[in-house]
C-alpha cells in the first residue's frame, strides 16, 4: 500500500479489521513482527514513535487525547516545539484559526472543551508539527450531524491549504466518497482493495467483508 | 517567579529570620531541618509533580550525596562546598542505575526505585574499605568559615541550605514553565499524546530523574557535613523519601508551592509530636539517626564533635544523661527532643 505525499486516501474495513492498529505500526505506537514502513524511502520501524512524528508523521487518535493540563494553545506550542524544532506563534494562530479554535486558545483542553473541539484539537495538534502524512483516525466519529458537515468542509479545506498526504479511517461510506478520490479496504489485516471510492464499494469482496453476503 | 513575590519572601529568609532568631539555636535548628526536608521535597516533587514518577528511592540519592560529599572532603581534602557539589553530581550519576526503571509506571515504578535505594544502602553496608560500613563515617568537616562568618553555626548552615531550597525553587520553577515542564506535565495522563507529536518522554524523564537526584545529594551532603556523621541506616533511611513525600502532599501534589508549604507545616508539627513511627523520625530530626544508633556506634563517633558542640549549644548545660554521646546530636538538630522547653 503506498501513498503519495498528496493524496487523500480513506482506509475502510469492519471493525477489527486492523485499520487503527496499522495506523499504531506506521505512527510507531505498536511494533509489528514482520513487514516494512518505508516513509520518504526510510524505513521507520526501527524508529522509535517520537523520532516518527519529528520526520513527518503525524497522527490523531480515534478518542481524543489532549495533553491534560494544558491550554489549547500549550497542546499545540507543545506540539510544536517538540515536533519541529522550534516555537512558531504566528503558525499556531493560523492553525488555531483554522480548527475554529482562536477563541478557545485559552481554555483547559482536557475539560473546558466540547466534543467536536477535543476533535478539532487533536487535528491542530498533529498539523502542529508541520507534518507530511497526517493519519486521521474516525475523527468524524460521534459528531452530530451539523458538527460533521463543519468538519468535513475543514478537511477538505485542509488537503486544500497544507497540501499534506492524508489517509484518514471513516466509517460513513458518504463522508469518505465526498472527501478521497482513492479507498484502501482492510479485513482481517489484509488489504482487500484499493482503488477509486465508486470502484471500491461496489466491489462485491468489498461487500461482502461489510454484510457478509455476496452481492448488493 | 514575581519580582513582587520574590522580594519580601528574599527579605524575610535573609534579614527578618536572621535578624529575629539568628541567635536562637533551637529556633534556627527547626530552620534548618525543615529547610532539608524541603530541598528533599523539592526534589521528590520535581520528579513526581513535572515526571510524573511516584519515587520510594530518594533515599539513596541522600545517602550516595551525603556519603559521596562526606569521604572526599575526608580522604582527598575537598574543600566542603565542592565536595557538597560532588554530592548533588554523584547523586545524578548514580541515578543512571535506576534508568531501566523509567521504563515501568506507577506502582511498579515505585517499587522498582524502593528495590535500588536499598541497593544502595546495602552497599554502603559492605564496602566497608570505602565507606566504614555499619559503624559510618565519623569526624566530616563542618562548613566552612568565609570571611570570618562561620557557616557551620546554626545560623550559618540555616544562611546554607535556604540559599540552596532557594536556588533548587527557582530552577523547579523555570523547568515547570519551560516547553520541557509543559511536556512533563502533560505526560501525566496522556503519554502516547506526548509521544505523537514528538516528545522523546524517556529522554525527559531521564532529565528529571538527573536533576532530582542532584538536588537530593546537594542536599544530603549539606546534612552529613551539619550533622558531621553518617552510618548507612541514617543516610540511606527510607524516612528520607517519606517525609518529603509527607511534605508534599501536605502542601500539594500538584502544585508548584506544595513543597513550600508542606515543609512549613513540618516545622509546626515536629515540636508538638506529629511524627510517623520512631523508626521513621529520624531524617526529620536528622541528628536523632545517630542518637537512634549511638549505643551500637563506636563513641568516637559522637566523642569527637561532642566537645566542639556543647560549645555553642543549648544542650551544654544539659543532664549528663542527656549529653551522653549517644543524646548531643539529637539537640544539635532537633533540641525538643533532650533539651528542656525554650518557651
Amino acid at each position: 500500500m503506498e501513498i503519495d505525499s498528496e493524496d487523500v486516501v480513506g482506509l475502510v474495513g469492519p471493525n477489527g479489521a486492523g485499520k487503527t492498529t496499522l495506523f499504531n505500526v506506521i505512527s510507531g505506537l505498536v511494533r509489528p513482527s514482520g513487514g516494512r514502513v518505508l516513509f520518504n524511502g526510510i524505513d521507520v520501524l526501527r524508529k522509535p514513535l517520537y523520532a516518527r512524528a519529528r520526520m513527518g508523521i503525524g497522527r490523531t487518535f480515534q478518542i481524543p487525547q489532549p495533553m491534560h493540563e494544558l491550554t489549547v494553545r500549550e497542546n499545540l506550542l507543545v506540539a510544536q516545539r517538540f515536533g519541529t524544532g522550534s516555537v512558531n506563534q504566528s503558525k499556531i494562530d493560523e492553525i488555531l484559526d483554522f480548527v475554529r479554535l482562536s477563541d478557545k486558545s485559552d481554555r483547559d483542553a482536557a475539560t473546558e472543551l466540547a466534543l467536536t473541539e477535543l476533535k478539532a484539537l487533536e487535528v491542530a495538534k498533529a498539523l502542529a508539527i508541520q507534518p507530511k502524512l497526517l493519519l486521521l483516525d474516525e475523527v468524524l466519529a460521534g459528531l452530530e450531524t451539523g458538527g460533521k458537515r463543519q468538519f468535513i468542509q475543514m478537511l477538505s479545506d485542509l488537503h486544500r491549504q497544507f497540501g499534506i498526504g492524508i489517509l484518514i479511517i471513516e466509517h460513513d461510506i458518504e463522508t469518505i466518497s465526498s472527501l478521497c478520490k482513492r479507498v484502501c479496504v482492510l479485513n482481517f489485516g489484509e488489504l482487500i482493495a484499493d482503488g477509486a471510492a465508486e470502484a471500491v464499494f461496489n466491489n462485491p469482496e468489498v461487500i461482502k467483508s461489510y454484510t457478509g453476503e455476496s452481492g448488493a | 517567579m514575581k519580582i513582587r513575590f520574590l522580594l519580601p519572601v528574599l527579605a524575610v529568609v535573609y534579614l527578618a529570620i536572621p535578624y529575629l532568631w539568628g541567635g536562637n539555636n533551637y529556633v534556627m535548628s527547626l530552620l534548618v531541618a525543615a529547610f532539608i526536608i524541603a530541598g528533599v521535597a523539592l526534589a521528590w516533587a520535581l520528579l513526581a509533580n513535572l515526571g510524573g514518577m511516584v519515587s520510594f528511592g530518594h533515599s539513596a540519592f541522600f545517602g550516595v550525596g551525603a556519603y559521596l560529599s562526606a569521604l572526599l572532603c575526608i580522604n582527598y581534602r575537598l574543600p566542603v562546598l565542592a565536595g557538597i557539589l560532588m554530592g548533588g553530581i554523584g547523586a545524578a550519576v548514580a541515578s543512571i542505575a535506576m534508568l531501566p526503571a523509567l521504563r515501568l509506571r506507577g506502582p511498579y515504578f515505585a517499587l522498582a526505585v524502593l528495590a535500588y535505594a536499598n541497593i544502595f544502602k546495602i552497599l554502603a553496608m559492605e564496602f566497608k574499605g570505602i565507606t566504614e560500613g555499619a559503624a559510618g563515617v565519623t569526624n566530616i568537616p563542618a562548613l566552612p568559615t568565609v570571611m570570618g562568618f562561620d557557616f557551620s553555626s546554626k545560623l550559618g548552615t540555616y544562611l546554607v541550605i535556604v540559599t540552596i531550597v532557594l536556588l533548587f525553587t527557582g530552577s523547579y520553577h523555570l523547568i515547570r514553565v519551560s516547553h520541557y515542564g509543559a511536556a512533563l506535565k502533560a505526560m501525566h495522563d496522556s503519554e502516547d499524546a506526548t509521544r505523537v507529536v514528538g516528545v522523546n518522554s524517556t529522554l525527559l524523564k531521564a532529565m528529571m530523574l538527573f536533576v532530582s537526584a542532584f538536588m537530593t545529594g546537594v542536599v544530603g551532603a549539606v546534612n552529613a557535613h551539619y550533622i558531621n556523621f553518617i552510618d548507612p541506616d541514617y543516610a540511606f533511611d527510607l524516612g528520607w523519601t517519606l517525609l518529603p513525600m509527607v511534605a508534599v502532599v501536605f502542601g500539594g501534589y500538584r502544585t508548584f508551592d506544595g513543597a513550600a508549604s508542606g515543609r512549613g507545616r513540618h516545622i509546626h508539627a515536629g515540636p508538638v509530636g506529629i511524627q510517623g513511627p520512631d523508626r521513621y523520625r529520624a531524617p526529620d530530626h536528622a541528628g536523632s539517626g545517630i542518637g537512634r544508633h549511638g549505643a551500637v556506634q563506636p563513641r568516637r563517633a559522637c566523642a569527637a564533635n561532642r566537645r566542639q558542640m556543647e560549645a555553642d549549644s543549648p544542650c551544654s548545660s544539659l543532664s549528663p544523661s542527656t549529653s551522653s554521646s549517644a543524646g548531643w546530636p539529637l539537640c544539635k538538630m532537633f533540641p525538643w527532643k533532650s533539651t528542656p522547653r525554650m518557651w
